[in-house]
C-alpha cells in the first residue's frame, strides 16, 4: 500500500504536518497517526486509487493498525522531544525529515541488517556523508546542530 | 537559547532520618521507575542493583538501649571533584552544568568499575547479569528510561526520565523553565512519611534550601570535600556523629 | 651480446618461474594483510561495521525493548490487603507501567506500600497460576497435573451431594480470608445450604481487638472501628501501625503530624520494630507477659479511680475484674514483664486522662496473642469508657446490605476439629499467614478435600487437592470494602489494569459450578461484577453517604444522585463511597472479661524464662510479604539485594542469647520444638529481647521457589497451636546445626 503525502498536503487538501502528526496535551509526540486518524476522513473510500481501497478494506473497516515502518526510529536510549524542537526552537519539519510531506510516494524502507535500524539513520551513502541536508540522524548531527545554537549540553539531555 | 548563569539549577535533597521508617517503598519505586530488573538468582546484597538503598544502622548498644536509624543512600550528586567523573576513562559520567546532576550513561560505559571504587558512598552498582524480567513484564517497563545490558555501571540520575517529561511539558506550553511540581523523583513521590524533600538548592527560598541550612542537618563524609547535594537531618546526636565515619556498607 | 644474454637469462628465469607453483613469501603475505588493513581504515567499512555492531548490542534480545504507545492515567484501588489504598496508574498502550498513591484521597492520603507500588507485576510472578490444577496426592511433594473447572466440579459432585444429605462424615466449609465483601455473603449463603455448613474467617483477616470487643460488647449489629483521628493516646500491643496496619496512609499521616495533633503512641513490643522506633514511648516487654502488663495498668486505673464512674455500675463483671487486678501490682509485674512500675503507672494515667485507644495487633506471621491476653487488652477500652466515645472505639453502621444472610461466621480456631470434609479456601489474601497445622486439624482424619482458590502457588497450597486460579492482582473487577479499624464504612471498586487470562476463574463462577454439581439452585450471582452491582444498588437505595472522586476534588451525596447508574459510573472512574450515617448506640452493659474466668490469669504473673535453656520461638512477618508468591520479583531490592528486610529462614536473636548458647552471628542453627526441627541462619540482632528467637517468615530468594510444588512452610511448621487458635510463642531450643 502506498501513501501519497502530496495528495494530502498539496493544494487540493492543504493539510499541514501537525494535522496528522500530532502532539498530546502533556507535550509528547504521537508520531505516525493511528488508524483512527485515517478513519476521520477515510471511513469510506473518497478517492479512486488502489492504495486507498486497500486502506479502507484491510485496515479502516476492521479497525486494524497499519504496521508502518519508521525511518526515523532511534534506539531506546535516545531521548528526542519533539515539543522542545518544534514548539520552542521552532524548527521546521523539513529540516530533519526532508521534503517528505510533498512526496508522492513513500521511499522504500531499507533496514540495516546489523543494527536493525532504518538505513536512513546512517544515510544512503556508505561513507556517511549526506547527499541531502536532511539525510542521516546519527548523534553527531544532533550535537552539531546543538553546538550551532549554543546549547550548553549534557549527556542526560538527550539520553534516557 | 543561551543558558545564563541565573538559569543554572542545583538539584538536591534533604532526607529526614527521623521520619524515615525504613519501609523500603522508595527502593521499589526507584526500581520500577528506572527499569531495574529483579535480582538474578545468585544475586546478593553485594551484587544486587539498588540505585537507592536504605541501610539499617544501629547505635551499637545492647537491648533495650539499642537504637536504630534507616539511612536512604543514593548517589550523593557530588559537586566538587566528583570522584566517579574524575576517574571514568570513557567519559560515561559527567556533571550537567545546568542542573548539577551527575549523569551516568550506561551505554557508554565499558565496565571497568573504576567509578565504583572511587565512589566513597558505595552508591554505584554494576550489572553483573543481563536484566531478567519475568515473562510478560517487558510491556510494563517505563518507556522513559533505557534498559541496560550486562557489564555496565549504573546509578541514580535523579530520575532523568521525569526531568525529561517535565521539560517536554514545559516546552509544549512554550515555557523554558519547568514547573517545580512537575519534576518529582520516584523516591520522593512514594515516601509515605515525606522524609525526602527534593528541589533546586540554587533557589534560596524553597523548602529544600532552607532545610539544607537548618540545624541538625548534615552531610555524609564531609571531610572528603565531595560537596554532596544530598543532606540528611536527624535530631539524634549519634546519627549525626556517624556521618563522618567510614561508609555504611 | 651481453645484453642479449642477460635478457635471455631473465626470460628463462621468468619462464622457469612460471612453471613452478605460486610461491608467495611470508613477507608478501604480511605486507598484503597489513596493507589491506591500513587501506581498509580509509574506507567506510570498518567504521560502519563498528558503529552498526555497537547499535546491534543495544538492541539484541538480551535486553528488553521499551514499550511505545499513548500514555494514559487511570484510577483504581489496590486489593493486595484489606487496607484498600487508592491507586493512580500510569499506563502506556493500556499497560500499567507505574502505580502511585492518589494525593488528596481521604482514606489513603496518597500513600502506597512497597507491595502496592509493584502490584502491577504480580500477575506475571513466576509462581502465578494460570489454569486449574489437581494434586496427584496429598502432601507438598505430590506433583500437579493440569485440570479444568468442569473436571474439578464433576470430581467433587458425589461428595457435595453426599454432604448435602448428611454431615455425619464431615461437612463443607469455606475459609474466607477477606470477610466483609459482598462475595463473602455469597459464601455464607452457599454453605448454609449444607447441614452443618461452616463459614469461617481466616486468622488475621479482622482486627483482633475489635473482634474481641465485639464479644465483650455483645454486639451483633454495627461495625467497630478506631476513632484515631480524634484520639490522643494509642497504647499498641505490637500492632504494626507504621509497617502494615489497615490503610498505611491513615496511620502514617496521623503519626507524622504529631506536632500538630498531639497524638502519642506507646508501643509495647519485645523487639524494637519500625513502629517501636517511631513511637513516642517504647515499652520493651518480655513476650508472653502482655496480660500481666494489661492487668497491672487496669489495676492502677481501678485503684486510683481513673475510670468513668458509670463503668462500675454498668459492667456486670466489674468486681470480678477488680479482684483480679488487685493481684497485679505494678512492682510485681515489673519484674515479670521488664517494664518499670513507674512507667506502668504513667501509661495508666496517660490513657485515663486523654481520649485513648488500646489495641493489639496480629503479627502477620505470629498471629494473635492468646485469647486471655487479647481479652484483657480489649477490656482496657471498656474500663476506660472508650467504647462509643469520640477518640475511642466507634460503633458505626455497616455497608448497607439488606439481602445479607445472617448465618453465623466463626473464626478458624473455633471450627470443631476434624469436622470439615470439603474445604474451599477463598483466594483474596489478608496479608497474614498461619500454620498449616491450624488448618489441617479442622479437616477430617483422612485429610479431607481442599479446593484452594488462589492466583499463586504459595506455601498454603500444600494442603490443597485442587488449585483453582482466581484472577491475579489488578486483573479483574474487585471490591474494596471497609478497611479493618476504619472509622466509617466505605466502598470502592478495584478496576482492572491488565487483561485476565481466559483460564482464570471468577470466584462467583466457581461457586455457581459447585452449586450446580451439588444439585443446588443457583447461589444468586454468577460473577463478582454482578455482586458488586448489587452492592452499589443497595447503597444507592439507602441514600446514605457521599461519593468522592479519587483526588477528593468533588463529592456528591448519594441522595443527590438521580440514578443508580450515576453511582456506578462514579465508582467505575475510581470514586470512593464513604458512609455518613450516625453511629449506633453502644450496649451499655459491657463486660471487662467476657468469657474469661480469673483463673485463666494465674500463670500471667509467672516469672519470665531465663536466657539459657528454653527459648521463646516467635514468628515474625511483614504484612503481604510472608510468602514468596505474595511479593513481586522486583521486591528483591528489599530482601536479597540489600539488608533492609530479612528473607524467610533467618532468625534474629539477641547477641547475649547467642553467646549463652555458644553460637555466633551468621551461624546455622538447629531449632527444635515439640513439633519438629529445622535449620535456619542466625542473625545477631540487639533490637530483639534476650531469650527470644525472632523467626522471620518471609519470601525465599527469587527464582529458587519451585513452580511445581508449593514451597515449604518453614518455621510455622514448628509452632505449637493452642486450643484458642494462637501460635505466637512456642518453646524451643537451639543448637549449632
Amino acid at each position: 500500500m502506498q501513501f501519497n503525502h502530496a495528495v494530502h498536503t498539496g493544494e487540493q487538501n492543504g493539510m499541514t504536518c501537525d494535522m496528522c502528526h500530532e502532539f498530546t496535551e502533556n507535550g509528547s509526540f504521537k508520531g505516525i497517526p493511528t488508524i483512527a486518524k485515517c478513519t476521520e476522513c477515510h471511513s469510506a473510500a473518497i478517492g479512486s486509487t488502489e492504495s486507498e481501497k486497500v486502506l479502507v478494506e484491510q485496515f479502516v473497516t476492521p479497525h486494524k493498525e497499519i504496521p508502518w515502518k519508521v525511518y526515523s526510529r532511534q534506539p531506546d536510549n535516545a531521548y528526542f522531544p519533539h515539543a522542545a524542537h518544534v514548539k520552542r526552537a521552532e524548527i521546521k519539519c523539513e529540516e530533519c525529515h526532508g521534503p517528505h510531506g510533498s512526496s508522492n510516494t513513500l521511499p522504500v524502507y531499507q533496514v540495516n541488517r546489523i543494527s536493525g535500524y532504518s538505513r536512513d539513520i546512517w544515510g544512503r551513502n556508505i561513507s556517511g556523508l549526506p547527499s541531502h541536508p536532511w539525510e542521516g540522524m546519527k548523534m553527531d548531527r544532533c550535537v552539531r546542530c546543538h553546538a550551532e545554537r549554543h546549547r550548553d549540553d549534557s549527556c542526560l539531555d538527550c539520553h534516557k | 537559547m543561551e543558558q545564563t548563569a541565573q538559569s543554572k539549577s542545583r538539584y538536591g535533597m534533604v532526607i529526614d532520618l527521623d521520619r524515615c521508617t525504613g519501609c523500603g517503598v522508595c527502593m521499589v519505586a526507584c526500581a520500577v521507575e528506572n527499569n531495574v530488573a529483579p535480582a538474578e538468582q545468585k544475586a546478593t546484597e553485594r551484587t544486587g542493583v539498588t540505585w537507592l538503598r536504605v541501610y539499617p544502622v544501629s547505635n551499637g548498644e545492647g537491648f533495650p538501649a539499642n537504637d536504630s536509624v534507616f539511612i536512604p543512600m543514593t548517589c550523593q550528586q557530588c559537586g566538587n571533584h566528583t570522584p566517579c567523573v574524575s576517574v571514568c576513562p570513557q567519559n560515561a559520567v559527567e556533571v550537567d552544568p545546568s542542573t548539577g546532576i551527575v549523569g551516568q550513561i550506561p551505554q557508554r560505559c565499558l565496565g571497568c568499575r573504576y567509578c565504583m571504587t572511587a565512589c566513597p558512598y558505595h552508591a554505584r552498582y554494576f550489572d553483573w547479569w543481563d536484566p531478567q524480567w519475568p515473562e510478560g513484564t517487558e510491556a510494563l517497563l517505563n518507556p522513559d528510561v533505557a534498559p541496560r545490558m550486562r557489564g555496565v555501571a549504573e546509578k541514580c540520575n535523579f530520575c532523568h526520565g521525569r526531568l525529561h517529561a517535565a521539560r517536554t511539558k514545559a516546552a509544549a506550553a512554550g515555557r523554558k523553565e519547568i514547573a517545580a511540581g512537575d519534576y518529582v523523583p520516584a523516591c520522593v513521590e512514594s515516601c509515605p512519611s515525606r522524609a525526602i524533600v527534593f528541589g533546586d538548592l540554587a533557589d534560596e527560598t524553597n523548602e529544600v534550601s532552607r532545610l539544607s541550612r537548618s540545624i541538625n542537618t548534615f552531610q555524609f563524609l564531609p571531610k572528603l570535600g565531595t560537596a554532596p547535594k544530598i543532606f540528611y537531618h536527624s535530631a539524634k546526636e549519634w546519627v549525626r556523629k556517624m556521618a563522618d565515619r567510614a561508609p555504611l556498607a | 651480446m651481453q645484453n642479449a644474454t642477460e635478457t635471455t637469462a631473465v626470460l628463462i628465469a621468468i619462464s622457469e618461474r612460471e612453471k613452478r607453483p605460486m610461491n608467495i613469501t611470508r613477507r608478501e603475505l604480511l605486507t598484503f594483510a597489513g596493507g589491506s588493513i591500513l587501506g581498509a581504515l580509509f574506507t567506510p567499512i570498518p567504521w560502519k561495521l563498528l558503529d552498526d555492531s555497537a547499535i546491534w548490542t543495544q538492541n539484541w534480545s538480551l535486553i528488553p525493548r521499551l514499550p511505545r504507545g499513548p500514555e494514559t492515567f487511570t484510577f483504581t484501588g489496590c486489593t493486595l490487603c484489606p487496607g484498600g489504598c487508592a491507586v493512580k496508574a500510569r499506563r502506556v498502550n493500556g499497560h500499567p507501567v507505574s502505580l502511585v498513591g492518589v494525593a488528596g484521597h481521604s482514606l489513603s492520603n496518597g500513600i502506597l506500600c512497597p507491595m502496592g507500588i509493584a502490584g502491577h507485576h504480580l500477575a506475571y510472578h513466576p509462581l502465578r497460576l494460570r489454569r486449574p490444577f489437581a494434586f496427584t496426592g496429598k502432601g507438598a511433594d505430590s506433583p500437579l497435573v493440569p485440570s479444568t473447572l468442569d473436571e474439578i466440579a464433576s470430581n467433587l459432585a458425589p461428595m457435595l451431594k453426599d454432604i448435602r444429605s448428611s454431615s455425619s462424615k464431615g461437612t463443607i466449609a469455606v475459609l474466607d480470608q477477606r470477610p466483609g465483601r459482598v462475595l463473602s455473603d455469597l459464601y455464607r449463603k452457599f454453605v448454609s445450604n449444607f447441614p452443618g455448613g461452616i463459614y469461617a474467617v481466616a486468622p488475621g483477616s479482622e482486627d483482633p481487638t475489635l473482634t474481641t470487643l465485639r464479644a465483650l460488647c455483645n454486639t451483633t449489629e454495627g461495625t467497630l472501628g478506631y476513632d484515631l483521628e480524634n484520639t490522643r493516646v494509642i497504647l499498641s500491643f505490637g500492632a504494626p501501625l507504621v509497617d502494615g496496619w489497615s490503610t498505611p496512609g491513615r496511620t502514617v499521616k496521623l503519626l507524622q503530624n504529631r506536632n500538630q495533633n498531639g497524638l502519642k503512641l506507646i508501643q509495647v513490643e519485645g523487639v524494637q520494630s519500625r513502629t517501636a522506633l517511631q513511637a513516642d514511648t517504647w515499652l520493651p516487654i518480655m513476650p508472653g507477659t502482655e496480660a500481666a502488663l494489661a492487668l497491672a495498668i487496669g489495676g492502677v486505673i481501678v485503684r486510683q479511680n481513673l475510670f468513668p464512674a458509670k463503668i462500675e455500675k454498668t459492667s456486670p463483671d466489674f468486681h470480678t475484674y477488680k479482684t483480679l487486678v488487685s493481684k497485679f501490682e505494678p512492682e510485681d509485674v515489673a519484674a515479670v514483664c521488664g517494664i518499670p512500675s513507674s512507667v506502668i503507672s504513667e501509661t495508666a494515667h496517660a490513657l485515663a486522662s486523654n481520649p485513648s485507644v488500646v489495641m493489639s495487633g496480629y503479627d502477620p506471621a505470629g498471629g494473635p496473642l492468646d485469647s486471655a491476653t487479647e481479652t484483657v487488652i480489649a477490656g482496657l477500652n471498656v474500663l476506660l469508657g472508650n467504647i462509643g466515645r469520640t477518640g475511642g472505639i466507634s460503633l458505626h453502621p455497616p455497608i448497607p446490605s439488606p439481602g445479607a444472610t445472617t448465618s453465623p461466621a466463626v473464626g478458624l480456631a473455633q471450627v470443631p476439629d476434624h469436622s470439615v470434609r470439603l474445604l474451599l479456601i477463598d483466594g483474596a489474601e489478608s496479608g497474614h499467614t498461619y500454620p498449616l497445622s491450624l488448618l489441617k486439624r479442622k479437616l477430617t482424619a483422612d485429610g479431607g478435600t481442599v479446593v484452594m482458590l488462589s492466583p499463586y502457588l504459595s506455601s498454603r497450597s500444600a494442603l490443597a487437592d485442587y488449585l483453582v486460579p482466581s484472577p491475579a492482582a489488578f486483573e479483574s473487577l474487585e471490591e474494596i470494602s471497609t478497611p479493618p479499624g476504619a472509622r466509617r464504612s466505605s466502598f470502592a471498586l478495584s478496576l482492572p489494569l491488565l487483561k485476565q487470562p481466559d483460564t482464570t476463574v471468577d470466584p462467583a463462577t466457581l461457586l455457581a459450578k459447585l452449586a450446580g454439581a451439588s444439585g443446588l439452585p443457583s447461589v444468586g450471582a454468577e460473577t463478582v461484577e454482578s455482586c458488586l452491582r448489587q452492592r452499589a444498588h443497595d447503597i444507592w437505595l439507602s441514600k446514605r453517604g457521599t461519593l468522592a472522586t479519587p483526588t477528593g476534588s468533588s463529592q456528591t451525596p448519594v441522595m443527590a444522585m438521580a440514578s443508580e447508574e450515576e453511582l456506578w459510573k462514579g465508582l467505575s472512574e475510581g470514586g470512593w463511597w464513604v458512609d455518613n450515617m450516625q453511629d449506633k448506640q453502644v450496649n451499655p452493659r459491657l463486660t471487662l472479661l467476657g468469657l474469661m474466668t480469673p483463673d485463666r490469669y494465674d500463670k500471667a504473673s509467672a516469672p519470665a524464662l531465663d536466657t539459657t535453656g528454653t527459648l521463646k520461638l516467635i514468628p515474625f512477618g511483614w504484612r503481604n510479604a510472608t510468602m514468596t508468591a505474595s511479593v513481586a520479583p522486583v521486591l528483591s531490592k528489599l530482601f536479597q539485594e540489600s539488608h533492609l528486610r530479612s528473607l524467610g529462614g533467618r532468625v534474629h536473636i539477641n547477641p547475649s542469647t547467642l553467646a549463652a548458647n555458644a553460637l555466633s552471628d551468621g551461624a546455622y542453627v538447629k531449632i527444635s520444638t515439640h513439633s519438629g526441627n529445622m535449620t535456619a541462619q542466625a542473625v545477631a540482632d540487639p533490637s530483639v529481647i534476650p531469650g527470644v528467637i525472632h523467626a522471620i517468615v518471609g519470601p525465599s530468594p527469587n527464582n529458587t521457589a519451585s513452580k511445581d510444588r508449593p514451597e515449604a512452610e518453614g518455621i510455622l511448621g514448628l509452632c505449637a497451636v493452642r486450643d484458642d487458635g494462637s501460635w505466637r510463642i512456642t518453646e524451643a531450643t537451639i543448637a549449632k546445626a
